[in-house]
């Protein structure tokens, strides 16, 4: 038969409430817990990770893993020194600070010096994340926050060096199907992405490096042009979802991603709203925006003229909108808030793609809508059972 | 199927003690009758110490003098014998209330004076009231607020809905479910003395679907008397009142508000039993249907308890194992946890819930995964609800409409974080109310 112990007081806070062991515990209702916790979600959602960082270390080699490995153990030990130095209870068993770190790898290019997944890490989890409170009170979703930080830091290392492997003298035989330029050799191994070549082309298109393509003198000619250059340095769908391409470790596979984001959507760990919505968003709207063509004198907008399946396969997009978009800490707690970020993100992303001065704009897109997170969360609670509006 | 937003689907367990019938249990050798067993002025005992009482017999009444003991219910002993004490004592609702303690002589013998049997068509609605009044029933799904206070709405208000509450969504729960099963036309004729009190013509059951037998026994006890029995979804928590009352009227009620400002009135299973009990057998309130489960104990079992039989009692004709973490007065989503075995049952025990494994468990900072907001059946936001308490900003937790909460444990269930919500709002509530106090206080001052 148990001992008794005496009730806590009907006011006293959570924090009083406790129990000898081999007592009856006093504790407020309810008495039961679902299984769902924190660690269960962090760890779920970096499994659901791992078929992608597989494909990447095949196809980038080994230093993507190594590259992986840098990034979780500078975030493991980061968060961890800081909690130490605050004093306050270590978590990094729950997973948060691993899956930061492996998000941190995912957004980087596999051959980038030890030093910048270090910084990235370290910025993520140390600033971003810890500095703000932890787990659970960081502003910024921290591994976007990392590659945006070194982008700002060592642009030419992160973007216009992202591409295939050369480490360890290790090449795929897939990347012998690699779209090949002018100059095949050059661009197997440092070649821009796919999103970086297309954008590219069409600057020095309307810079006035032609090339062989006619300069247009009307509406429908330019159509013409920007669909040859498109034809011109398109990938193949196929090779941009299925991975066979240039960009950072974790970006590459859309169907891997996807793939994993089912997994998690199952699981109810993600809503199908912010996925759907983020990269439905991206497809209309980068088929629809207008694409600028120079002409002799003349500029032409070209209404209707991109390529949704190309630019929602490319990129970070798949990344973005299944793991980083829908990041619970960062996004809106409803699912009417989650349907204004998604819109909100695909629109950012379109805009920077395609206006802006970044080939790829998922990133920043994220970014910016983690800004607006407080904010579409005081105009998205829901309504109260029974609470007439107020006049 | 009916049902309402929000709500949890945890296992309900009820698989434990589902198929035991109810069982009388032997009255014990004390019993511990509470003052305060509901809702309202609380009684003031009616004997002394030393006295002779006889089962049925009052042994509390609301105190004469309170202007408001039209809101409370007479207590009876449930045993014949001595009083043997009159002194506070734990009770499931708190540490230490004023009791009435009775030592059984095993007589068993009832009270002079008690209605005796009638047939109900002969009394008027008054008549009825009358007898329920007496009988002191009370609300026995848990809340304990006096019956006839219940249907003697305010004559502005009119009620045209009856619902017989028969989800018992709360996991583990088996007695209203037995008595479903075993006395159908009973709890019909119940509900319809109810209904003549308030002369409503719309009489509904509401079962939750994971009782398609007791609905099945209902609906033919119901046959021909003007009963709709629904079945409902299977979701926590479908037997909350205004849950309960929308999934079968599309009725809101008002934030606030209570189901009489729709034209309804809800009641229990077991308070349907009750009023049946009185009306017809003139037998005021003294036992209670109770469910024991739980792994904490070998034989989970469904009791026809006396009232004031001390848990101990109960636990111990279902075999306490040992090693038991926690005990609970009621379900394990609402119920409370109990410090002493010693407290006894009470006209709103519903069951009494052991379990081994409980553990105190380290909560973190809110992740916004948004599931408590998913899951909370009245639209309310615990999650702005947990960090304003848990900041102690008594601003921001005076906009976050924590009077609406009703604590049904949703949010708190399916919080990955483990935070402790209900725990927060309880506390929330009494600091508001506290600081309301004072804030009067000055504007008189």
């Amino acid at each position: 038969m148990p001992d008794e112990q005496t009730n806590t007081a009907s006011d006293a806070t959570p924090e009083a409430a406790q129990a000898a062991p081999g007592r009856l515990l006093v504790t407020s209702s309810p008495h039961l817990r679902s299984p769902e916790s924190i660690p269960r979600i962090m760890w779920t959602v970096t499994a659901a990770l791992l078929p992608a960082l597989a494909w990447a270390v095949y196809v980038f080699g080994p230093q993507a893993l190594v590259l992986t490995a840098i990034c979780v153990a500078s975030a493991v030990a980061t968060e961890a020194a800081i909690q130490r130095f605050r004093g306050k209870p270590i978590t990094v068993a729950d997973g948060s600070a691993v899956l930061s770190g492996l998000l941190v790898a995912f957004v980087l290019p596999a051959h980038a010096p030890w030093y910048v997944p270090m910084t990235a890490s370290i910025f993520a989890l140390g600033i971003v994340k810890q500095l703000f409170g932890g787990l659970g009170c960081n502003v910024w979703n921290p591994a976007l926050m990392g590659r945006a930080f070194v982008l700002a830091a060592w642009a030419p290392l992160v973007v216009s060096g992202s591409n295939w492997p050369t480490a360890f003298g290790w090449r795929h035989p897939a990347l012998a199907a690699a779209p090949a330029g002018p100059d095949a050799q050059v661009d197997a191994v440092t070649g821009p992405t796919p999103l970086n070549r297309l954008k590219e082309r069409l600057r020095e298109f309307n810079a006035g490096n032609r090339r062989n393509v006619a300069v247009p003198t009307n509406a429908n000619e330019a159509r013409e042009a920007l669909r040859q250059i498109q034809a011109e340095e398109g990938t193949p769908l196929d090779d941009l979802y299925f991975g066979r391409t240039g960009g950072c470790i974790g970006e590459v596979n859309a169907a891997l991603l996807f793939l994993g984001g089912i997994v998690l959507v199952a699981l109810n760990y993600i809503k199908w709203q912010m996925p759907v919505l983020y990269i439905g968003t991206v497809m209309l709207l980068s088929w629809a925006l207008p694409i600028a063509v120079q002409g002799e004198g003349t500029r032409y907008l070209v209404w209707f003229a991109g390529q949704p399946l190309a630019e929602i396969f490319a990129g970070g997009l798949f990344l973005g909108a299944f793991y980083m978009a829908t990041d619970m800490v960062t996004s809106p707690v409803t699912t009417r808030g989650q349907v204004m970020f998604a819109v909100g993100c695909g629109l950012l992303t379109v805009l920077i793609r395609r206006y802006g001065g970044y080939p790829e704009g998922v990133c920043y897109a994220i970014l910016l809508m983690n800004t607006a997170t407080p904010i579409i969360n005081r105009y998205t609670r829901q309504s109260v059972f029974g609470k007439r509006p107020k006049k | 199927m009916r049902t309402f937003s929000g709500g949890i689907h945890p296992h309900d367990c009820k698989e434990l003690a589902k198929d035991k019938p109810l069982q009388p249990l032997p009255p014990p050798p004390q019993v511990v009758l509470p003052m305060s067993q509901h809702l309202g002025v609380p009684c003031v005992p009616t004997v002394k110490k030393g006295d002779a009482v006889r089962k049925g017999q009052v042994i509390g009444q609301p105190d004469p003098t309170n202007p408001r003991r039209f809101v409370s219910a007479p207590v009876h002993a449930s045993v014949s014998g001595k009083v043997a004490a009159i002194e506070p004592r734990p009770t499931p609702l708190s540490t230490s209330a004023p009791c009435v303690v009775i030592e059984n002589d095993g007589q068993d013998a009832w009270a002079d004076g008690l209605p005796a049997e009638t047939d109900p068509s002969s009394l008027d609605a008054a008549g009825i009231k009358t007898r329920i009044q007496e009988a002191g029933i009370v609300g026995m799904g848990g809340a304990a607020f006096p019956t006839h206070v219940k249907i003697s709405p305010p004559p502005e208000k009119r009620i045209d809905t009856l619902i017989l509450n028969a989800a018992e969504c709360e996991p583990y729960l088996t007695c209203d479910y037995r008595l479903m099963l075993e006395r159908p036309a009973d709890l019909v004729e119940g509900l319809l003395l109810l209904a003549r009190t308030m002369d409503v013509k719309d009489v509904w059951i509401g079962v939750e679907a994971n009782k398609p037998d007791a609905a099945e026994l209902l609906r033919r006890a119901a046959d021909g008397k003007g009963v709709r029995v629904e079945v409902c979804k299977v979701k926590y928590p479908q037997g909350a009142e205004k849950q309960l009352i929308y999934a079968l009227t599309r009725r809101k009620v008002p934030t606030g508000g209570l189901p009489l400002d729709v034209g309804v009135v809800v009641q229990n299973v077991a308070t349907a039993y009750a009023v049946r009990e009185a009306v017809r057998f003139g037998k005021p309130l003294i036992e209670r249907a109770v469910t024991v489960s739980g792994d904490g104990v070998e034989r989970p079992a469904n009791y026809l308890a006396r009232l004031g039989t001390p848990f101990r009692t109960l636990l111990e004709a279902s075999g306490l194992r040992s090693g038991v973490r926690k005990i609970i007065s009621g379900g394990p989503m609402m119920g409370i946890a109990q410090s002493s075995l010693d407290v006894p049952v009470i006209k709103g025990t519903s069951g009494i819930l052991v379990l081994q494994q409980a553990e105190a468990a380290d909560w973190r900072a809110c992740i916004s995964c948004g599931r408590c907001v998913e899951a909370c059946p009245m639209g309310l936001m615990p999650n702005e609800i947990s960090i304003a308490c848990e900041a102690r900003n008594h601003d921001l937790m005076g906009a976050v409409d924590i009077l609406d909460c009703f604590e049904c444990g949703c949010c708190t269930y399916v919080c990955p974080a483990k935070r402790p919500i209900v725990h927060w709002v309880k506390w929330g509530k009494a600091e508001l109310a506290k600081r309301r106090a004072q804030q009067q206080k000055q504007k008189v001052g």
